[in-house]
């Protein structure tokens, strides 16, 4: 059987064309006995479940210490005092580093929300539990606005850069100036929020990094400016 | 120059073109490659096993582990061959640093086929099909209780290993004279890689009277006539992804030699080095003509004592430096492993590695119905290629860890459009 598309002889018995990917049909020859291939088939079950149970051991070594403290604080307190905040912080810590092991495409997209909304999820707890009254006007949108920030920047990088790498600078030149009008709302909140004197120390950073993202911008801009940088500091 | 002690095992330094193999390798990838023998009946893996038992003393340079000492690595002889394994649908696969550390070679069977694949630092092409020829010999004669001679290729297995198979090469060849490294700008195939790394394997098989037939009416050899097919398919593939010619990059194949036909020996370590041969796509288009002598006459230059000698030269001064030599594993690993990514695959598109026309002796040869050499995909571009022939079948492999064929494609329909006959065989899922 040959394909007619490429003009190559195929194995008998094959479904399609390993080169073009056309579907091999013939209706006299439905009954040709199938040429034995030249490799087993594929089978990736080990793989899957060697991952999963060096996971589900990792899993354990999390769940140790919590559970550990757990049980040292009942013992000693009669309740759940010391032993909440280990256990906030570890499960943070493991949706943070192993939970996106658990899947095949760790799509940072998707998972560093996930983290950052662990972190905040910490945060909450530990306000109700020191009776403080930070968590909504100040952790919620100073966490919030910095997950804004690095999600867009993730997202741009993954998605905008392509083969044109010079996007890199605009995508970070753009992230630098957020992160300097970023200082301004966490200085803003901590005044609202502590009660803290403007004393306008926000106005450093945005300075600094203001000027390194434009730099960064002018940069991208200029080709000519770019293949000079690159002739200099190329590796 | 293999040493041992009384009690304990025979150990090696790395040869001069393997100190870099352990420092490149990572979890997913690993420079290896692969030799096969298909026989005319099923596979005894018993029978397998006895002969990898009996042939693997006389092989204590390549039945062996790599070890890490405090400033290189090194090869230790092991006290017992490994088992051999049923294959898989994936040849190659990566061989991590705990497989290395275990054991460097592998020995698998698959139905009618045995296969033996080596990490790179072990040995060579050359080496490798010299230790697979003995290994298929010693299991023809308790398979078939036939007397297979110790020609062509196939070592003595009761003979002890001579001195001079444990030598390395480059050391006593390298030369007073170094060449500058190669241009690094070259044209490196793209593709979205398989999401866990999937090496696919598509093979060619032609008929070597025919393509014999037509090198010798071009006057010139079959790799530099697959070479220049190579070249016009990658810039098929570059055209198609850069249209404006001033923008585009040289196309080069980077093609092995084996130096014992220059330098003699017969060492069973890493003795090649490589001849990078291109066309530069931004003078102008090619005919299929002008790349076959263009190909032909780059190899003439390329390939003689003296300038083979030169490329390996500079990579031995490297070992030979004192600076270099103190400096600790993980530290030199991490050198190494930028210098491999940022120069060693670099510098070409691909390989294109010919073991040429496979002999064996004739009590064997009836048993063995097809010999191929693979050689696994390069870490940081998707394709390579690997030929050898046996019999009337000249069997071309070429390996990709991308999703698209986009290279098999162009390059076995622009052998069909010249007129030969190909059929393809592949591992697809």
């Amino acid at each position: 059987m040959y394909c007619v598309q490429c003009g190559v002889e195929l194995q008998k018995g094959v479904s399609k064309c390993p080169l073009c990917g056309l579907r091999v049909y013939h209706p006299d020859l439905l009954t040709e006995t199938p040429e034995a291939r030249p490799y087993p088939p594929f089978d990736d079950s080990a793989a899957h479940v060697r991952r999963g149970g060096l996971l589900l051991i990792l899993s354990f070594l999390f769940a140790l210490p919590m559970i550990v403290c757990l049980m040292v604080d009942l013992k000693l307190s009669g309740g759940v005092t010391w032993s909440g905040y280990v256990t906030a912080g570890v499960l943070a810590l493991y949706i943070a580093l192993c939970l996106p092991l658990w899947f095949s495409r760790r799509n940072p997209v998707v998972f560093f929300p996930i983290t950052m909304a662990a972190l905040l999820g910490v945060a909450l707890y530990v306000c109700l539990k020191t009776g403080g009254r930070w968590f909504l006007p100040f952790a919620f949108p100073a966490g919030g606005a910095l997950c804004l920030i690095l999600e867009a920047v993730i997202v741009l990088l993954r998605y905008a850069v392509g083969e044109r790498r010079y996007r890199i600078l605009y995508i970070l030149g753009g992230a630098a100036i957020a992160l300097g009008g970023y200082c301004m709302l966490v200085e803003f909140l901590l005044h609202i929020t502590f009660g803290l004197p403007m004393y306008w120390w926000s106005l450093y950073p945005l300075a600094v990094l203001a000027l390194v993202g434009l730099l960064m911008i002018v940069i991208a801009i200029s080709a000519p400016l770019r293949q000079s940088l690159h002739k200099r500091f190329f590796l | 120059m293999a040493e041992a002690s009384k009690g304990s095992p025979r150990w090696m330094r790395l040869d001069n073109a393997a100190l870099i193999f352990p420092a490149a390798q990572r979890r997913h990838w690993s420079n290896a490659f692969r030799i096969a023998f298909t026989f005319t009946d099923p596979v005894d893996p018993d029978l397998l096993q006895r002969a990898l038992r009996r042939v693997a003393p006389r092989f204590p340079s390549v039945v062996v582990r790599l070890r890490r000492g405090v400033f290189w690595h090194y090869l230790e002889e092991l006290p017992t061959p490994p088992s051999v394994q049923t294959d898989t649908c994936q040849p190659l696969k990566s061989m991590t640093g705990a497989d290395v550390r275990r054991c460097a070679i592998r020995v698998l069977y698959y139905r009618n086929r045995m296969a033996v694949e080596f990490f790179h630092a072990v040995t060579d092409g050359t080496g490798g099909m010299v230790f697979a020829k003995s290994l298929a010999a010693e299991y023809v004669r308790q398979r078939y209780s036939v007397s297979v001679p110790c020609t062509d290729g196939v070592r003595d297995p009761d003979e002890a290993p001579a001195e001079d198979e444990f030598v390395d090469c480059f050391q006593e060849n390298a030369g007073p004279l170094a060449a500058p490294r190669d241009d690094r700008n070259v044209y490196r195939a793209k593709g979205e890689t398989e999401p866990d790394r999937f090496l696919h394997v598509t093979t060619g098989i032609l008929e070597t009277r025919q393509l014999l037939s037509e090198t010798k009416s071009r006057g010139v050899t079959v790799t530099a006539y697959l070479t220049a097919v190579l070249l016009q398919s990658l810039m098929r593939m570059q055209a198609e992804e850069e249209p404006r010619q001033n923008r585009r990059r040289p196309v080069k194949v980077q093609i092995p030699v084996n130096l014992r036909k220059l330098y003699g020996g017969s060492t069973m370590r890493n003795f090649v080095a490589v001849a990078n041969i291109g066309a530069d796509p931004r003078l102008g288009d090619y005919t299929f003509d002008e790349l076959v002598q263009l190909v032909h006459h780059q190899m003439a230059l390329a390939i003689t004592e003296k300038n083979m000698r030169t490329i390996f030269t500079p990579n031995v001064n490297d070992e030979r430096n004192k600076l270099l030599k103190i400096v600790p594993l993980g530290l030199k690993n991490l050198v190494m492993r930028m210098v491999f990514d940022s120069i060693g695959e670099r510098v070409a598109s691909l390989s294109l590695s010919n073991l040429g026309n496979v002999q064996l002796p004739d009590a064997m040869a009836q048993y063995v119905t097809r010999v191929e050499f693979i050689l696994g995909a390069q870490a940081t571009a998707p394709y390579n290629c690997s030929v050898t022939s046996w019999q009337d079948k000249t069997y071309v492999n070429i390996v990709r860890n991308s999703v698209e064929p986009r290279l098999e494609q162009a390059f076995f329909t622009a052998l069909v459009r010249m007129g030969f006959h190909v059929k393809i065989e592949s591992n697809d899922r």
